[in-house]
């Protein structure tokens, strides 16, 4: 099959038209509602949220990269004990709802936490519980991006330094961090844009000291419908957004495919960096969810199982895991029809406009989205498709994601083959390019589903009393105080954490490979 | 092979051209296969011959022209209607399929049930001597089986055509030696006609009967390989099958002397310019009225050099009037593949 243009569009035509009824015609609506008044830019108030959210994005992507950067190299080099454990290990938070996350920061750390009287300093509501709930999420698609990177640079170019003279650590830098520049930078600007537009994590551990422009977006429409102003708002996020995006799809259109070697043993200094590294990343990336697990069975009196007892004894958390389940599984469906269609438009189209329009969902904000549902289609506010919808929305991407990087490397001329050897134009898809490009696709299911069942921006938004999910379940318990609701939320998040990783397990199988 | 009164072209391409944008990578070229015949084409990196076999295979869309296959018309056709056998030059295996699974899928495509296919596919695979592997994936094997399995997935089709993809070209000089050979005795086996693209010279040589050398998308001389290598219609194609002495004449023509042209040990002595020890004895340039003669030795002649003198007799009866043409035609023939 011929990959032209026209066609690519064709097959991409279906997404297009969700992503201007359901993310160009809200957002327009939103932008319009209030007219956007950009004076907001010169109150002293607003240029003070937007250095915070781009000074606590700034130092999470320079933190992550002084940890991530060196670890992922070791990692491409060199065999460590545990290493390729740990980098499948790091796909979990990727797939833990950021109220789990939240919860297991403020299970260690927050007012109650286990750890807030043994530590020097107190930490409960300074910015420090932000970074590290950024790093939690971000520190993994760091060091995969990073790893990717420097795997593909050939050991034989590192060999070449090596006759010529440069010691290991020069050959690194001066061979292996050049080449790996685009993994590189890849993830550190992922991890700056999904820092600067986090929402759940400043939302809850925040307060309003420390309140990103993103919280503000939601502060501004949802309880004070001040339209006006939150629309400058989320035109200057996404004028943002847009530039860090487009450099993200360059550097990552570059080169892939990683060179199969075995590597040597890790021994000395490399070997001794590696594990300090590799202790401190499991510590920010899993601490966090063992408190969430450990908290829901011991409280001050110590273990028990009286918070499981009342969240299982609980009606509500049977219609909250029942809705949770239902709205996900309705939203992959849809998902994964939309963001196949638009990979596959993508590829066959060799479009890299097409490839940046299916990032759009994950750059803006889901609150200032779910705002212009209500006022882009009143009728329909109140209704269950337009939450699907909305949860299709924020989940395609991920599967276009996946499956594109698989598409284009497809080994060239298999196609061509088949279709020499007798193969029409739609068996050729089925037989190759379906089973070549499956792991991805599944990898991709996989990551929308967990991040529709931990939703939480847009369905705080959207969402009925009847339709309440178990993050709405969480977010309501979180917002009580006492030991009490701490542990029954925890026990919640335990629920939820469970059914991210069984859907990981189930459509993944461990082998599809996302970033 | 016995040929029939009559005999078929299994292939005939008429008149063919293709461009890519303002580039033109085939002009005006036509050539036939007869059935059972293996046919190379020859040429230079981006002479066109890949887009050839591709318009042929279907994969490409020729502008103008025509492509028949046994007197049927397939000019429009897509390539699975088309019943060929092609061999690509990365051998395009699919990864996620065994040996077994990569060769059966030409006849399963073909709708022969799976044990039919199977047996198909052991059959090409004992051919090609592969059998035992068929479980192992392409990528557990090394270049030359995998090479090997690319040719058995073209013949378990059956087809009446195998076109040939710079087949060797990927394999180390011992082994692309060795598979000359075999190629050749199992094109013969199969009866089935063959059109193979190489660069290469020795392997055209050595695998087909008849050889056709492109230049700039266009067929220059067609022949039998011996008769090509002997009779080069022009200095170019002189060049580019290795002849060493080719000298420029009046009026835009070239003297090529072939080597059974040249007597050693008799005629009149010459200076010896230049002397480099090969694998086989040793090339000297001799400083002859014609130009520079580029001459190989091997070591017994060696001993026939005498202070630095060699006597050297050219029989002129022997030495062609060719017309130079080596200009800078390869400008136009910047192809895309």
């Amino acid at each position: 099959m011929r990959r032209t243009a026209p066609a690519g569009w064709l097959v991409a035509l279906p997404s297009l038209a969700f992503l201007a009824l359901l993310l160009a015609l809200p957002l327009g609506r939103t932008l319009l509602a209030g007219g956007i008044q950009l004076d907001v830019w010169t109150q002293p108030y607003f240029q003070g949220r937007l250095a915070w959210t781009l000074t606590q994005a700034g130092l999470t992507a320079a933190l992550a990269a002084a940890l991530g950067v060196p670890l992922a190299y070791l990692l491409s080099r060199y065999r460590l004990p545990g290493g390729q454990l740990l980098l499948r290990l790091l796909l979990l938070p990727f797939v833990t709802p950021v109220l789990v996350a939240v919860l297991g920061l403020n299970a260690l750390l927050g007012p109650q936490g286990w750890l807030n009287g043994a530590l020097p300093f107190q930490v409960s509501d300074g910015p420090l519980l932000i970074l590290l709930g950024n790093l939690f999420f971000n520190l993994p698609v760091m060091i995969r991006l990073s790893h990717g990177g420097f795997s593909r640079v050939s050991p034989s170019l590192l060999g070449a330094a090596r006759t010529l003279g440069a010691s290991g650590w020069r050959s690194a830098l001066s061979v292996g961090l050049p080449l790996a520049l685009p993994g590189i930078a890849a993830g550190t600007i992922l991890t700056f844009l999904y820092s600067a537009l986090s929402f759940g994590l400043p939302l809850i551990l925040g307060g309003a000291r420390y309140a990103t422009l993103e919280v503000e977006i939601y502060t501004l429409t949802a309880y004070q419908l001040r339209l006006g102003e939150a629309s400058a708002l989320i035109v200057g996020q996404l004028a943002l957004t847009l530039a860090a995006t487009w450099v993200y799809v360059n550097l990552t259109g570059r080169g892939q495919g990683t060179p199969a070697y075995t590597l040597p043993r890790a021994a000395g200094a490399p070997l001794w960096l590696g594990l300090g590294l590799m202790a401190l990343v499991l510590t920010l990336c899993f601490a966090p969810l063992l408190a969430v697990v450990a908290r829901s069975v011991l409280g001050a009196a110590g273990p028990t199982l009286s918070y499981w007892q009342a969240v299982v004894s609980d009606p509500q958390t049977g219609r909250e895991l029942g809705n949770t389940l239902r709205f996900g599984l309705w939203a992959l469906a849809g998902a994964t029809l939309l963001g196949g269609l638009h990979a596959l438009g993508a590829y066959l189209a060799r479009s890299r406009l097409l490839d940046l329009l299916s990032m759009l969902p994950l750059m803006v904000s889901p609150v200032s989205l779910a705002v212009g549902y209500l006022l882009a289609y009143p009728r329909q506010a109140a209704t269950l498709p337009m939450l699907v919808a909305a949860y299709v929305l924020l989940a395609y991407p991920l599967v276009t994601r996946s499956l594109l990087p698989a598409l284009r490397a497809l080994p060239p001329h298999t196609l061509e083959a088949a279709r020499t050897l007798g193969a029409s134009g739609v068996q050729s898809w089925r037989t190759v390019t379906l089973p070549l490009t499956l792991p991805a696709l599944r990898g991709g299911m996989a990551l929308s589903l967990a991040t529709v069942l931990g939703e939480f921006g847009a369905t705080l938004v959207l969402t009925r009393p009847e339709w309440a999910t178990l993050s709405v379940g969480l977010y309501e318990r979180l917002g009580r105080p006492g030991e009490r609701n701490l542990g029954e939320a925890c026990a919640l998040a335990t629920i939820l954490l469970a059914l991210a990783l069984l859907s990981f397990w189930l459509l993944d199988g461990g082998e599809g490979e996302v970033t | 092979m016995s040929s029939p009164t009559t005999a078929p072209t299994a292939l005939s391409i008429q008149r063919l051209s293709k461009h890519y944008g303002r580039t033109v990578a085939v002009q005006d070229f036509s050539l036939d296969v007869a059935a059972g015949e293996t046919l190379a084409l020859l040429g230079p990196s981006g002479c066109g011959k890949s887009t050839v076999l591709r318009c042929v295979a279907g994969l490409e869309r020729p502008d103008s022209g025509q492509i028949m296959m046994e007197g049927r018309e397939m000019t429009g056709l897509p390539p699975e209607a088309r019943d060929i056998g092609m061999v690509f030059q990365d051998y395009a295996l699919f990864p996620h399929l065994s040996v077994l699974g990569n060769v059966a899928y030409g006849p399963r495509m073909r709708r022969a049930p799976r044990a039919e296919a199977e047996r198909r596919a052991r059959e090409a695979l004992a051919l090609v001597d592969l059998s035992g592997l068929e479980h192992r994936r392409p990528d557990q094997l090394s270049g030359g089986q995998q090479q090997r399995v690319a040719l058995a997935r073209a013949l378990a089709t059956g087809s009446g055509l195998l076109l040939l993809d710079e087949p060797l070209s990927n394999l180390d000089e011992k082994l692309r030696h060795e598979l000359r050979g075999e190629l050749k005795s199992l094109l013969a086996q199969t009866r089935s006609a063959a059109l193979l693209v190489t660069h290469d010279q020795r392997e055209a040589l050595a695998v087909a009967g008849r050889v056709g050398v492109m230049r700039a998308g266009q067929l220059v001389q067609v022949g039998p390989g011996p008769d090509l290598f002997a009779r080069p219609a022009t200095a170019w194609v002189a060049a580019f099958l290795g002849h060493a002495n080719i000298f420029k004449g009046p009026n835009g023509t070239a003297r090529v002397v072939p080597e059974q042209a040249v007597r050693l040990g008799a005629g009149d002595s010459y200076h010896i310019t230049a002397q480099v020890l090969t694998d086989s004895g040793s090339e000297v340039t001799v400083d002859h009225p014609l130009g520079p003669l580029r001459l190989h030795l091997s070591p017994r002649e060696h001993g026939l050099i005498k202070g630095g003198q060699l006597s050297v007799q050219v029989d002129e009866a022997g030495v062609l009037q060719v017309p130079d043409d080596r200009g800078p035609v390869e400008a136009q023939s910047r192809a895309g593949r």
